[in-house]
């Protein structure tokens, strides 16, 4: 599989490419910021792109922004962004164009080197893959979701961590109450 | 009793401290009288004869601007008398330019304040300084008689309508009256020394209007000095120990899965880094915390934290610190406002020697940096001096920055601490 990584921070850079490296994949490129991961994206076509939200220059959401660009460029790139922080809110942003090929993860997941390995090859074959921290902020949410069943909470969340139909990432990502059925 | 007490204090007069402060006090007036007439009749007649030719209009300027040195003296010669210096509060311009600033020093009250106390001074400093002379040179004069009068010419001296005074008991006479004039002339300057110095305080302390301005404005400044130093504080967390440790994370993890490939050396190797980089965080999140507030400034004191700080400059600094322990949170802003300066001499001055002097000066703190470096510190919007300038603001303090291209820079801070 080939990987880019985009992660401004040299040390999590390194350790990023040793992991999925050792895991057999290809890192074709690693860079630093927003506008070069958009720019590898579109010539390197890589099976899956790796970002860190925040990156220079603006140190904000920049990661998030240049992910968006790349899928724009680059229709169905499979993208897993890394977050200090999750928000639902960039998770809804990501998952707005309904194409698959989506994860939002903390950061700090990759420690769990087997389970973020899983993550990336699942993101790259097209599904999705959402920090439990983002599901329960989601499933949290006051609203139609409040009003179903603890069981039936779950059922969402199952979803929309590691789910791969269409079906149930929109029901997740635009806050419907998913139907009583699933 | 009572009467006998009241009697006590008027005599006594003459030889309490503030009677001396009074009378340096009108001393000091009289030049200071001089200077602002001259400056007020030159300036406004240039200034107002050729306003025609529009080189009136920066004359005009150049005008209040003097006046605003001359005031900048005045406030502090007043604290002779009043014993703590006359607030000061100018209108600050909103934008940077030229036309943005004459704008803002037309329309401060202040400023038309300020021309208003060059006037009364130049009319109420002269005449009170001419009222001191005369009252002290004439009470001394018949004081001192009884020591010299012998030595004079022809054994006599005039006085009044002709009359030549000779007789040992005459001279005695002028001599009480000389004391009883002494006595007199205190009461006489501490009176005008009062009232000049409160007129001086009228016209040139900041209404109530101004100072809720500036208060305002401080208060907005400590509010956005505060969020800058979260964000600051948020991204050196951030990239610092939060990354250190997910990447400490990463490389037990991948220790974990090399053991369980039976790999033991390779997974040693990761276990070794990550010991590396569990102390690297130990140190970064060392650093972070002695950022936020360093331990020993509450412990010892600022000579302490900032023997502390200057040991860890690159650049070697001199530390002089007159002062024992001040509220914390002038300690605070002092200790800052160096550790700011220093961090920026050791980034951009190029210096070779650093001077840091902290003194406690009419119940001031003066925090002085100096270096032999380039020069060209710019205390710029955003900058980390701009921010501690808020803070210190806040205190109603100052921090002023020079810093000629070529150097040396200077910055200067000045905190009022109540003890």
């Amino acid at each position: 599989m080939r990987v880019v990584i985009a992660e401004d921070l040299a040390l999590l850079r390194e350790g990023l490419v040793r992991l999925l490296e050792d895991a057999g994949h290809e890192v074709v490129a690693a860079v630093e910021d927003g506008s070069a991961l958009v720019r590898v994206a579109v010539t390197e076509r890589p099976d899956v792109a790796v970002v860190d939200v925040r990156l220079p220059p603006t140190f904000r959401d920049e990661g998030l922004r240049a992910a968006i660009e790349a899928r724009s460029r680059v229709p169905g790139l499979p993208v897993l962004v890394l977050s200090q922080y999750v928000e639902q809110t960039y998770a809804a942003e990501l998952l707005a164009d309904g194409v698959g090929g989506v994860g939002y993860l903390l950061k700090e997941r990759v420690a769990e080197t087997r389970d973020f390995i899983a993550a990336v090859e699942r993101v790259a074959g097209g599904g999705t893959a959402l920090d439990p921290e983002v599901v329960r902020q989601l499933v949290a949410r006051r609203g139609p979701l409040g009003e179903l069943t603890p069981r039936e909470r779950e059922v969402p969340g199952l979803m929309a961590e590691g789910a791969r139909t269409q079906r149930s990432r929109r029901s997740s990502s635009s806050r419907r109450a998913p139907s009583r059925s699933t | 009793m009572n009467s006998s007490s009241a009697v006590g204090k008027v005599l006594i007069r003459p030889v309490r401290a503030s009677t001396w402060r009074e009378l340096a006090y009108l001393l000091l007036g009289g030049p200071a009288s001089i200077v602002a007439f001259v400056v007020f009749v030159t300036g406004v007649s240039v200034g107002l004869g050729m306003l025609v030719t529009l080189v009136g209009i920066p004359v005009l300027f150049a005008t209040a601007y003097a006046f605003r040195g001359i005031s900048w003296l005045e406030r502090r010669r007043a604290a002779l008398v009043l014993r703590s210096r006359i607030d000061e509060g100018y209108r600050r311009p909103a934008r940077p330019g030229v036309l943005q600033r004459a704008k803002t020093l037309a329309l401060d009250p202040q400023t038309w304040k300020d021309a208003g106390w060059m006037i009364v001074l130049s009319i109420v400093g002269f005449s009170s300084w001419i009222v001191a002379l005369v009252v002290w040179s004439v009470s001394l004069w018949a004081l001192t008689l009884p020591f010299y009068w012998w030595a004079l010419p022809d054994g006599s001296i005039e006085v009044g309508n002709g009359h030549e005074v000779q007789k040992w008991w005459e001279i005695a006479v002028i001599a009480v009256i000389g004391a009883v004039l002494v006595v007199v002339a205190t009461w006489l300057c501490a009176g005008l020394a009062r009232g000049q110095a409160l007129a001086a305080r009228f016209f040139l302390a900041p209404g109530a209007q101004e100072r809720v301005e500036e208060l305002e404005r401080s208060r907005a400044a400590v509010v956005r000095a505060e969020e800058e130093e979260r964000r600051r504080l948020e991204r050196d967390i951030h990239d610092g120990v939060q990354a250190r440790l997910v990447a400490l994370a990463l490389d037990l993890g991948m220790a974990r899965d090399k053991l369980d490939g039976g790999d033991t050396d390779a997974a040693r190797e990761l276990v070794g880094e990550a010991h590396d980089e569990a102390k690297q965080t130990l140190v970064t999140l060392r650093e972070l915390v002695r950022g936020v507030h360093p331990a020993i400034l509450a412990d010892r004191g600022l000579d302490a934290a900032l023997s502390a700080l200057a040991a860890r400059s690159p650049v070697p600094v001199e530390v002089d610190v007159e002062a024992t322990r001040l509220p914390a949170e002038v300690e605070s802003a002092a200790y800052f406002v160096v550790a700011e300066a220093l961090a920026n001499v050791a980034k951009h001055s190029g210096a070779t020697h650093c001077d840091v002097r902290i003194r406690v000066r009419d119940g001031n703190v003066l925090v002085e940096i100096s270096d032999d470096g380039v020069g060209g510190a710019r205390m710029g919007a955003g900058s980390g001096l701009s921010g501690l300038a808020d803070r210190v603001e806040a205190l109603d303090g100052s921090l002023r920055v020079a810093s000629p291209d070529g150097g040396p820079t200077v910055v200067v801070g000045e905190i009022p601490c109540a003890s």
